[in-house]
């Protein structure tokens, strides 16, 4: 068990900049996800804390210690970490009892314990009576148990999951997110999991770390960077948002509130995103979750439409309605009563504007709808 | 680089590398040297004494007309048989696909010592039954001509084009032909529009091969050429050398660099077409099952056609050598009284020749085979696991004297190690081994390569992270792994190098004839009967080697 801690860690492969100036501090028996579209350097940066990558700058502490910086490298085999990779990596010539065994063997503990220790572990990930199996004659799911493990048995300090149920299917991962976490919780292990699908980082995380084009751009707990996003692209990224072009009218600082106009339309709250100044009236994309926004009866507040579609999700409606030009989507509780081309109000409960594009910030959205509601 | 080499362990690579420079680079390049340099100094003036000579423009031109004749003959066997057995309901497709494999696993002068017994002028059981049948005077075939060169070299030369195209063809989409039906071709329509343009530059890949095979052969050319006075660029060279004299070796110093040039080319034009069709990326590495055509009424007259012709031109030779090894003497009628198993006795524990040919390859082989297998793991671990610069070197270095003609290599051999630099190994085992070794070398680098490729790094990461260092990792992880690659490597050294008859005939010493040799000597002498017992012997060894190694390393 140990705290993990980058200090300012940079890493170019040739020209190309993977990762950039990412500091982070993980605690000890944390779980961390490390979140992001593919290329933006979260792999990268975990086999930067596991000692296959060297740092070409900054540097990298394990329970206070010094293993990584451009001139120092503890290598992997002397940082007494678990690793689970995104194919397995079991190896194919040895069982899975000699799989699991495999760490405690290099670290000369005795035949007697290593087997005690091998058959509680396997016990634990449900494994039980496979351990004279060949990884062949597994399924997906059970190699992944058996690399799983393979990490966990000799205690490490962290241990550490490269997209470790992306070669799954939907049923087991889900089943196996759960009993990630329940180990992680058992065993109170320092944890970095490295993913690229935000259900699981939520699922999974006590905090979330979104990177972009090799930096970090937010880091928070789960509900936090769900409601609370940083930037457009962070709210793009962990799910369904609307996006609406809207013109910032007034600012209520001391609640941290603000009026905006939308479509002309005044006098809708919202919060606002951290740095949005500048003079007033201020252009700019008020970002809205689907499930923030209320249906009402028509007239009894300033945004005013009509439903254009409805979508039976099963346990949710999909529902979309058109004030003007902009198409807003809701996500609301089964209601029969309401029909498609019913006038209504829209009621936004939670809401933030986004300071238009332009500013350097900005530049990292990659989804040219910003405007207009978009659908992940 | 230092870093990388650190990593694998100074002392091996440095071996490695070592031999890599010793066995290929210094030769290549004394060869080379010599090529230019005159008694009055370096120059061109060899080449132009060379070309201007019209007894050395003859083997050029015999060269380029037997390549271009024998791909035009693996065109037509190689490309029809590909498609039968890869697309069609042809009965036993599996079983053609092993016969047309076959004359992959022989060496050419055993096939043409077979052809020889049954088309030799006169006294080749064809033209005897011919004879008898038409009562004839005369015979009506002579394998001792082009033409005859011409059939054995492209029976030899056609599974190069089958395999290239069955390839294909295998790991087609078949939902690119499906896209083309839906869209309204015809069977017809699809194979001209669709899967004919996919494959041809697989069947142009198989081609050159073919051609490259054809040209760098010896054993065909000599046995069949020779007594006609054909002559071809490797045989030119074989006399020039075996003539003795100062100038004999220069000609063939001059002509080797020629054949090197051809051969190099033609190597360059095959990597071209590979990379052209892997930059297009149609055809997938899956294995997808290709759709079949059915032959319909075709079906049993197409195999017939298709069995009658590989027993002909496959299975009869096989069996007129056997018969011809149990025969009292060649030419004798075929009665019980003239067969005899004493030619094997006299081989095997009799005659001291063969006996010391025996020995001598067996040696050979296994040490070959053993050192390249060791050289081999090295070299492949630093290309493909290490970031050693250079490392595209060490791949091409490896290749190139496979690339290069074996009688090129040998005359390389006889250059750089008789004495003139301090190293003399002529007429011993050594010139023999490192001769071998550097032209083998490239099959044990190949397989291993290609099995270290298939270890995803991160089975080798996750051994690091369960606390393993490098070297315990390569001792517990990619051996292990790599074991089936590394036996299969092996095989695939010593199997050639016990055939081996080309380098051979340059560099065998009184005491170090190899089986090729004597088989080349005693055919050449007219003991048709005791070669032909010392062919079918090892053809049984390739064979049971093969059969082992398939068991051992498994599918």
């Amino acid at each position: 068990m140990a705290e993990i801690s980058l200090v300012d860690v940079s890493k170019l492969f040739g020209r190309f900049q993977a990762v950039q100036d990412v500091s982070l501090e993980i605690q000890d028996s944390e779980m961390v996800c490390l979140l992001g579209p593919s290329g933006c350097g979260k792999t990268t940066t975990l086999r930067l804390i596991a000692g296959f990558e060297k740092p070409s700058d900054g540097h990298i502490y394990i329970g206070g210690r010094l293993v990584s910086s451009p001139n120092f490298i503890v290598p992997p085999e002397k940082r007494n970490l678990g690793m689970v990779f995104q194919n397995y990596a079991v190896w194919p010539h040895m069982t899975v009892f000699e799989n699991v065994a495999y760490p405690l063997k290099l670290r000369k503990v005795p035949k007697k314990e290593i087997y005690s220790k091998v058959m509680e572990i396997l016990a634990m990930v449900g494994l039980e009576g496979l351990e004279q199996r060949y990884p062949e004659q597994l399924s997906g799911g059970q190699q992944q148990r058996v690399a799983l493990a393979r990490a966990l048995v000799v205690k490490p300090n962290a241990l550490l999951l490269d997209e470790p149920l992306s070669n799954l299917d939907a049923k087991l991962r889900e089943r196996m997110r759960f009993e990630i976490t329940e180990l992680q919780h058992e065993l109170r292990i320092t944890t970095v999991y490295v993913t690229h699908d935000q259900a699981e980082a939520m699922v999974l995380s006590d905090r979330i770390v979104i990177m972009n084009q090799g930096r970090i751009v937010q880091i928070g707990r789960p509900m936090d960077v769900y409601r609370n996003p940083g930037s457009p692209f962070v709210a793009d990224f962990l799910g369904l948002a609307n996006f609406v072009p809207a013109l910032l009218i007034k600012k209520r600082d001391g609640e941290g509130l603000a009026e905006i106009e939308v479509e002309q339309r005044p006098k809708v709250l919202c919060k606002l995103a951290p740095e949005v100044d500048g003079p007033l009236p201020l252009k700019g994309t008020l970002f809205v979750r689907p499930e923030d926004i209320d249906l009402r009866g028509p007239n009894q507040a300033p945004l005013q439409g009509k439903i254009s579609r409805i979508t039976f999700l099963g346990s949710r409606l999909d529902v979309r309605v058109k004030t003007g030009e902009v198409e807003w989507r809701l996500e609301l509780p089964v209601d029969e009563k309401i029909r498609e081309g019913d006038c209504v109000t829209l009621e936004v409960k939670h809401a933030i504007f986004f300071k238009a594009k332009g500013g350097e910030d900005e530049g990292k959205i990659e989804r040219k709808d910003t405007a207009g509601s978009s659908i992940n | 680089m230092t870093r990388a080499l650190k990593q694998a362990g100074v002392v091996p690579a440095a071996f490695a590398l070592l031999c890599l420079a010793f066995l290929v680079v210094f030769p290549l390049g004394v060869l080379f040297y010599k090529s230019f340099e005159t008694v009055e100094g370096v120059s061109l003036q060899n080449y132009i004494f060379v070309l201007s000579d019209i007894r050395n423009l003859e083997p050029l031109k015999n060269t380029i007309l037997l390549g271009i004749w024998t791909v035009i003959v693996s065109l037509a066997l190689g490309v029809p048989l590909a498609w039968l057995v890869a697309r069609t309901d042809l009965p036993g497709r599996q079983f053609v696909e092993s016969l047309c494999l076959l004359p992959y696993m022989l060496p050419p002068f055993i096939g043409a010592i077979a052809w020889i017994q049954l088309l030799a002028p006169r006294v080749g059981y064809l033209n005897r039954l011919w004879m008898a049948i038409f009562n004839l005077a005369s015979s009506p075939f002579d394998i001792y001509s082009f033409p005859g060169m011409v059939w054995v070299m492209g029976l030899y030369s056609f599974p190069f084009v089958f395999i290239a195209t069955h390839g294909a063809l295998e790991r087609m989409n078949p939902s690119l032909e499906e896209a083309a039906r839906i869209s309204g071709a015809g069977r017809f329509g699809v194979m001209k529009d669709v899967t004919l343009p996919l494959v041809i530059p697989s069947i142009l890949s198989g081609m050159m091969l073919a051609f490259l095979y054809t040209i760098t052969n010896f054993g065909i050319p000599a046995l069949l050429g020779m007594r006609a006075r054909i002559f071809v660029l490797t045989t030119q060279i074989y006399s020039y050398v075996h003539r003795g004299d100062f100038m004999g070796i220069r000609f063939a110093t001059v002509l080797s660099v020629l054949l090197i040039i051809l051969a190099l080319g033609m190597h360059w034009l095959n990597q071209q077409i590979i990379r052209r069709q892997h930059g297009a990326a149609i055809i997938s590495g899956k294995s997808v099952r290709p759709s079949t055509v059915e032959l319909g009424i075709w079906r049993w007259p197409l195999a017939i056609l298709v069995y009658g012709f590989l027993t002909f031109s496959i299975l009869l030779p096989l069996m007129a050598l056997l018969l011809t090894s149990f025969l009292k003497a060649w030419g004798v009628p075929l009665q019980w009284s003239n067969f005899t198993i004493r030619n094997y006795r006299y081989v095997l524990f009799e005659y001291p020749l063969t006996q010391k040919a025996i020995i001598t390859s067996l040696v050979l082989g296994l040490s070959c085979a053993t050192l390249a297998v060791l050289i081999g793991a090295i070299l492949a671990y630093l290309s493909i696991k290490t970031q050693l610069r250079g490392r595209r070197l060490v791949d091409l270095v490896c290749t190139l004297p496979n690339a290069t003609p074996a009688t090129v290599v040998a005359l390389a051999m006889i250059l750089a190690f008789s004495g003139q630099f301090k190293v003399n190994l002529y007429n011993t085992l050594g010139i023999l081994l490192v001769a071998y070794l550097a032209r083998y070398l490239f099959y044990a680098f190949r397989n291993i390569s290609a099995s270290l490729l298939q270890i995803h790094q991160s089975l080798e990461e996750a051994a690091y992270i369960s606390g393993a260092d490098r070297l315990r990792a390569f001792r517990d992880i990619i051996i292990p792994l790599v074991k089936p690659g590394i036996l299969g490597g092996w095989a695939l050294v010593f199997m050639p190098a016990v055939r081996e008859l080309t380098m051979s005939t340059l560099l065998y010493g009184p005491n170090t004839p190899t089986i090729g040799v004597a088989v080349y000597e005693l055919q050449e002498a007219g003991y048709f009967h005791i070669a032909a017992a010392l062919s079918c012997i090892i053809v049984i060894v390739l064979f049971t080697t093969n059969m082992a190694v398939k068991k051992v390393v498994g599918a």
